[in-house]
Parts: C-alpha cells; sequence; structure tokens
C-alpha cells in the first residue's frame, strides 16, 4: 500500500501542547479551570505523504484528539510545528484550513432540521465552493456515498447514514488531508467494514488519511501505517501487524490499547 | 469557482433563515409576547393618562412606552446574536466545524447577524403596527421610515456589545452576563418605559454612559415631537461615537477569546 505514497501532506515536527491553568479573574469565570498545567503532548513527529492511511491508535486520553484539534487549527501548539501542505497551521491557518476535510465526534456535527443535501451544500461553501459548485459536488457525494434517494432532514438519518454523510462533508472540497476521529465507534462490525474499505478507497483515490482510533484490529486492516501514542508520546511508528505483534516494552502498551476497544 | 464573501455569509443566511422557519411555533409565541406587553401599556397609558413628563402632545405615555418596548426587543434580539450562534453551533457539534473551514470569523459574524436582523424587524412591525392600531393619533407608520436611521445606530451599538458577550462565552464556556446585564440595565436606566428624569440624579449620571439613553432621546424627539435632525445632531454624535468605540473593542475581544480558546482548549466544549 505504501508504494502509491508520493508527496508529504502532513508534516508533525516535534508538536507540543501544554494546556495552561487558568489564574485570576479567568479561575472564576471559567466552568472548566485545571489547577495545574497538562502536558497533552511531548515531541510529537510523524508525516503523512498522499494516498497513505496512518492509523494513530492509543488509548483514552493519550492525546489523540487534541492532535487532531492541532491539526484542524482549533489549537495552537506549545512547542514545535504542523504544516499542511507546506502551510503552517499558525501562522497559514486559512491557507491550511482549505486543505483538510475533518471528521470529529464520529456521526455528530450537523444541522438536524436542514436535509443531507442542505448540510453538505452549506459546508461547502463554508469551505470554498461556490454556491453552485456546493451544489452540484454535494449531489455527486449523496450519489457516491448512497444518500441521494433519502434527502430528509437529518434527525431522520440513521448512524450508518450520518456517518457516511460525515464522510460526505469532509470530502466536500476535495482537500488533499482527511483527519477521521474515530469513525467507527458507534458502528456495528459490518457497518464498521463497510467505512473501513471507504477509508481505503480514498487513500487509493490520493488522499493522505489520519484516522484515530483504540481498535489494533482495524488499524491493522486498513492503515498502511500505525503510530502508538501513549501519554502524550510517540511510542511506535511502523507497520500496523508490526505493532499488534510487539513484544518487550511495547507489549503493555499495546494491551493498554487492546483492552479498551 | 471559489466562494466569495457574500456567498459565505449568503450561505449562513440562507441556513438561519430554513432553522428559523423549522419552529414556526416559536414565532407565534413571540407574536403573542408582543400582544400581551403592547396591550398591557395600552391600559397602563390609560391609567397614567397626561403626566408632566410625558405630554398628550408628545404622544402620551402609550407612544413613549411602545418606543420603548420596540427597541429594547431589537435589543434583546441583537444582543444575544452571536452568543446564541455560539451556543447554538455547540450544541449542534458544528463549531469546530465551522471554525476550522476556511471561512473567516468576520464572515461567520456578519452571517450570523442576517436573519436575526430581519426578525427583529419583522418583530418591531408587530410591536409598532399593534401599537399604531391601539393609538393611530399619537404612532404615525412614517414616523419609523424618518427615525430608521437612528434606530440603525442603536442596533449596532448592540451588536458590538453581542461582540461582548459571544467573548465571554466562548472564555467562561457558559451564560452570558455581559448581554444579560447590559440589556437589563438598558431596559432599567436608558428611558426604555419610563422617563429618566424620574430617576435619582447619580442613576441619571449613569444612565448618560449607557449609549441608548441618547437613541431613546433621539427616536423620541424625532418620532413623536416631530423635533429637527439638527436638534438631535449632538445625541446621534455620541450614539455614533459608542458604536465606533464598542465595535473596536468587541472585534478585539472576540479574536482574543477565540486565541485564548486555542491556548487553552476550550473552543467547542461549553
Amino acid at each position: 500500500m505504501t508504494d502509491r505514497v508520493a508527496r508529504t501532506v502532513l508534516e508533525v515536527s516535534d508538536v507540543a501542547k501544554t494546556f495552561p491553568p487558568a489564574t485570576g479573574l479567568l479561575r472564576a469565570l471559567m466552568r472548566t479551570a485545571g489547577e495545574e498545567p497538562i502536558e497533552a503532548l511531548r515531541g510529537v513527529s510523524f508525516s503523512v505523504g498522499a494516498g497513505e492511511v496512518v492509523g494513530l491508535v492509543g488509548p483514552n486520553g493519550a492525546g489523540k484528539s487534541t492532535l487532531f484539534r492541532l491539526i484542524s487549527t482549533l489549537l495552537d501548539p506549545t512547542a514545535g510545528s504542523i504544516r499542511v501542505e507546506g502551510f503552517d497551521t499558525v501562522a497559514d491557518s486559512r491557507a491550511a484550513r482549505q486543505r483538510i476535510g475533518l471528521l470529529l465526534d464520529g456521526d455528530g456535527g450537523f444541522y438536524h432540521r436542514l436535509t443531507g443535501r442542505e448540510n453538505l451544500e452549506f459546508f461547502g461553501v463554508m469551505q470554498g465552493l461556490s454556491i453552485t459548485g456546493a451544489a452540484n459536488r454535494a449531489a455527486e457525494l449523496l450519489r457516491r456515498f448512497d444518500l441521494a434517494g433519502r434527502d430528509v432532514r437529518v434527525f431522520g438519518y440513521s448512524a450508518g447514514m450520518r456517518l457516511r454523510l460525515a464522510v460526505a462533508r469532509a470530502l466536500i472540497a476535495e482537500p488533499p488531508l482527511l483527519l477521521f476521529d474515530e469513525p467507527t465507534r458507534s458502528l456495528d462490525p459490518e457497518m464498521s467494514d463497510h467505512v473501513l474499505g471507504m477509508i481505503s478507497g480514498l487513500a487509493e483515490g490520493g488522499h493522505a488519511v489520519v484516522m484515530a482510533s483504540h481498535r489494533l484490529n482495524e488499524v491493522a486492516q486498513s492503515c498502511d501505517r500505525a503510530v502508538l501514542l501513549v501519554d502524550g508520546q510517540i511510542h511506535f511508528d511502523g507497520k500496523p501487524d508490526d505493532l499488534v505483534t510487539a513484544s518487550g516494552r511495547l507489549r503493555p502498551l499495546v494491551e493498554l490499547v487492546e483492552g479498551e476497544a | 469557482m471559489t466562494a466569495t464573501a457574500l456567498d459565505r455569509i449568503r450561505a449562513i443566511s440562507r441556513r438561519d433563515m430554513k432553522l428559523k422557519l423549522s419552529y414556526p411555533f416559536d414565532l407565534l409565541t413571540s407574536f403573542w409576547g408582543i400582544a400581551v406587553s403592547v396591550f398591557m401599556f395600552f391600559f397602563i397609558g390609560q391609567l397614567v393618562g397626561d403626566t408632566p413628563l410625558i405630554s398628550e402632545a408628545e404622544g402620551g405615555y402609550f407612544a413613549y412606552a411602545v418606543v420603548g418596548v420596540t427597541v429594547m426587543g431589537i435589543a434583546y434580539a441583537t444582543i444575544g446574536v452571536f452568543t446564541s450562534t455560539f451556543r447554538s453551533e455547540m450544541a449542534n457539534g458544528t463549531l469546530e466545524l465551522l471554525l476550522s473551514s476556511s471561512t473567516r470569523l468576520r464572515d461567520i459574524l456578519l452571517g450570523s447577524l442576517t436573519v436575526p436582523f430581519v426578525f427583529a424587524g419583522v418583530q418591531a412591525l408587530g410591536y409598532f403596527g399593534l401599537g399604531w392600531a391601539l393609538a393611530p393619533d399619537s404612532l404615525h407608520p412614517l414616523a419609523w421610515v424618518r427615525a430608521l436611521p437612528v434606530l440603525i445606530l442603536i442596533v449596532l451599538s448592540f451588536a458590538a456589545i453581542g461582540l461582548f458577550s459571544a467573548a465571554m462565552v466562548i472564555v467562561a464556556q457558559r451564560g452570558d452576563p455581559v448581554g444579560v446585564l447590559f440589556a437589563e440595565a438598558t431596559n432599567l436606566l436608558a428611558g426604555a418605559v419610563f422617563p429618566v428624569a424620574l430617576m435619582p440624579e447619580w442613576l441619571q449620571v449613569v444612565a448618560r454612559f449607557i449609549p441608548t439613553f441618547y437613541g431613546f432621546e433621539a427616536l423620541r424627539s424625532l418620532m413623536l415631537a416631530d423635533a429637527s435632525w439638527a436638534s438631535v445632531a449632538d445625541e446621534l454624535a455620541i450614539l455614533a461615537a459608542f458604536d465606533v468605540a464598542l465595535a473596536v473593542i468587541g472585534v478585539w475581544l472576540l479574536r482574543k477569546a477565540l486565541r485564548f480558546a486555542r491556548v487553552m482548549g476550550t473552543l467547542g466544549t461549553a
């Protein structure tokens, strides 16, 4: 699978993220405010090429979602840099955002009183397509993901339909980088297999895909590479099968991940 | 072809209109609230009659109150625009998707204003239409047309306060004390439904720090006392100065709040 990797799309270089504690008036104002700094990521570096699927594996609290939010410019790194097709996520955040398709929290994040088509058209324009361009692209994606026949409000969608719609939304502006945060979390095994196949297909189409998961088996099934993140640090970056069969110091970490799956 | 800023603003407005119209019962209840409020002030006006502070020549108490409640209706709608936008996006799980899209914050804010402004305008017509039906001699429809520039200045001051509120929601991840405090202070102190002259002197001084105080003065002079534009020039200049200052501070605060949220990790978690 790695043969199709051509150019680097995502480059994460020595990234650290520490959430500072709120102090003074802010502490009184904020609903959630930590008392101590929280070191979420330390010295994280990896890259993803076009056509590559990288599985980001780790137990809860490992820093996977923080890393996704950093890449998608929702958070600023404390140190290090992240580049999407060469655009820095802090200095050139708008250019970087134009190149990212995001799927957060599984099947959530829709206007449930709008139809799937209306949602796609709206996000298409937000991601830079003209109104006509977004309408054409939405129609194309609804057909591709088998959603065209039932254009009802999203609250009438099944979990599987919402997930397909979320993937379609991530693809709306044909971004080179796709970030999928636990895309199979709320799905049954059959639907999970379908989604994983779909993700592999996206990479074959040239997209770079990063998929966060704490299911090692699905990473082994669908990813070219696995990156193991535990306590904010990368402990492994290599072939998924090597991680599944790892022994020595990696074994307890792998068991930690498998224990949560 | 790529989306222009106008395309993005139109897309947000169209989305908001569809969402608004998908809750028809909300519209009915808001018009019910308008009717109750107007009738209540109509009967209070009958009770109060002619007073030294508000003469019948200036439309009497009912006309005075209709102007006040109409503006306050717009105030509550406008001040809460950005706060309710952020909160509903957070509740839908769409805030992070919007902020990680290529659309500028400026366009998101401008787009979010359109539909609430349209509905605030419709509500204002409801207040005034009913007021006119009950007191046709003192509330002439053309008076509103004449006063439109003043209303726009008032609305801009509320929208600027709305930016403060949105910044507060992003930082505090909870309800919006700024907007509520400002709206209630305006309601009580700025002369919404009773003349400021009734209050103790020190509160009259406080009223002069509320931009809407100058808006009410200009609005009633133009609409109810047929005053000239020149006679309200001072009030309009002060109101415009408030608008500019509040908008500059509001935009700055909102940018700071978003930057803060990107450091603290609170974006989208409220």
